[in-house]
């Protein structure tokens, strides 16, 4: 009852972050884990698109402003990703929530097709949750990452790439609370092309790749054995039109809270707005 | 703030982000021909810098939702110099 009522709780805060956001994902999909072998998984997330160190790359702002006679910037915007599965080498299983803010240093362009920079200076409290709800970390995130964009017609290249540190609480049932420490290296990247007239001509076809370099400091190391651990994941998504996409998603690696092995494709479908 | 002048210096903000040139940007083209809805938040911020009575936030949102056009953020821009 009780991890009902937290699930049910966790859908209105996913209703709520969903009204301030504007770019929903919605994706389910069917497929294998190469961990055990098995070819009818299911995943499910919704993808706010978020990595830890960086903020979510659309739409959904509380605050995002310029600061007066200058090329600094400030933010804050929320996050939330859930990515649940048939088992936890199908999917990551975890719910994320978070809270992003910061500071931002716009780069002038660099020549006409150069491209456009900027610095970010982030912090974060967030929550990371199996979807059971019975190991949780609590932990506030800080560093800075560097956006690098090029836009030539019809085609973005975006890559992001810095280093944050997260120190808070690893909870589980009927257990102490741990010390929590981590040192993440995410690198990310987009590759979007897309014809966009009007609705009824909208193609775009992206694929992203976030690759992530954990160093975990402090932690119960029943659960972490490993010190350092790598998590990638891998998708291309195809719009059909500009709500409707199919998709294709390669996980592999470990990944927060439990950090179990999980190696796995699936095929979907998207739903966006 | 007079219609053409807006239009100027929205001009002006698209051009220093993008590879086109001010008299390359047509009005009346997506925004997302000169610059991915991606960069909208970067774009908010830089229309602030020549715009200071825009409110960023409600831009930025509205630039990855309901402004289109580039027309569209000439006229949200005159709306609220001339509200």
């Amino acid at each position: 009852m009780k991890k009902f009522l937290l699930f049910s709780f966790t859908v209105l805060i996913v209703s709520f972050v969903t009204a301030l956001g504007q770019d929903k994902l919605f994706s389910i999909g069917y497929g294998k884990t190469f961990v055990t072998n098995d070819s009818s998984t299911f995943s499910f997330t919704l993808d706010f698109n978020r990595i830890p160190g960086k903020p979510e790359t659309s739409g959904g702002y509380i605050v995002n402003d310029a600061i007066k006679n200058t090329q600094w910037g400030y933010y804050i915007k929320p996050s939330m990703d859930i990515n649940i599965g048939s088992s936890i080498s199908s999917a990551p299983n975890n719910i994320s929530i978070a809270l992003p803010g910061g500071l931002v240093y716009d780069f002038p362009q660099l020549g006409k097709t150069g491209g456009i920079i900027s610095l970010y200076l982030e912090g974060a409290p967030e929550f990371i949750s199996d979807r059971s709800f019975n190991n949780m970390l609590y932990y506030f995130s800080i560093g800075p990452y560097i956006k690098y964009e090029n836009n030539a017609p019809g085609f973005l290249f975006d890559l992001q790439t810095g280093i944050s540190d997260a120190n808070g609480f690893r909870n589980q049932k009927a257990l102490r609370n741990d010390y929590y420490g981590r040192l993440t290296i995410p690198l990310y990247f987009k590759i979007i092309g897309w014809k966009a007239k009007d609705k009824k001509e909208f193609n775009r076809i992206q694929l992203t790749n976030t690759l992530k370099y954990n160093i975990i400091y402090s932690d119960d190391f029943n659960i972490t054995k490993d010190k350092n651990y790598i998590f990638n994941n891998t998708k291309l998504d195809i719009y059909l039109t500009s709500n409707l996409g199919i998709n294709i998603t390669y996980n592999y690696g470990n990944e927060e809270p439990l950090f179990k092995k999980n190696h796995a494709i699936s095929f979907g479908l998207t739903l966006a707005k | 703030m007079e219609k053409k002048e807006i239009e100027t210096g929205v001009k002006e903000v698209i051009s220093l982000n993008s590879r086109y040139s001010v008299d390359e940007i047509n009005i009346t083209d997506p925004i997302d021909k000169f610059i991915s809805s991606f960069m909208s938040d970067r774009l908010a911020r830089e229309l602030k810098r020549k715009f200071d009575k825009i409110d960023t936030t409600q831009m930025t949102n509205d630039l990855y939702t309901i402004l289109k056009k580039v027309s569209d953020i000439i006229d949200k821009i005159y709306s609220i110099y001339n509200s």
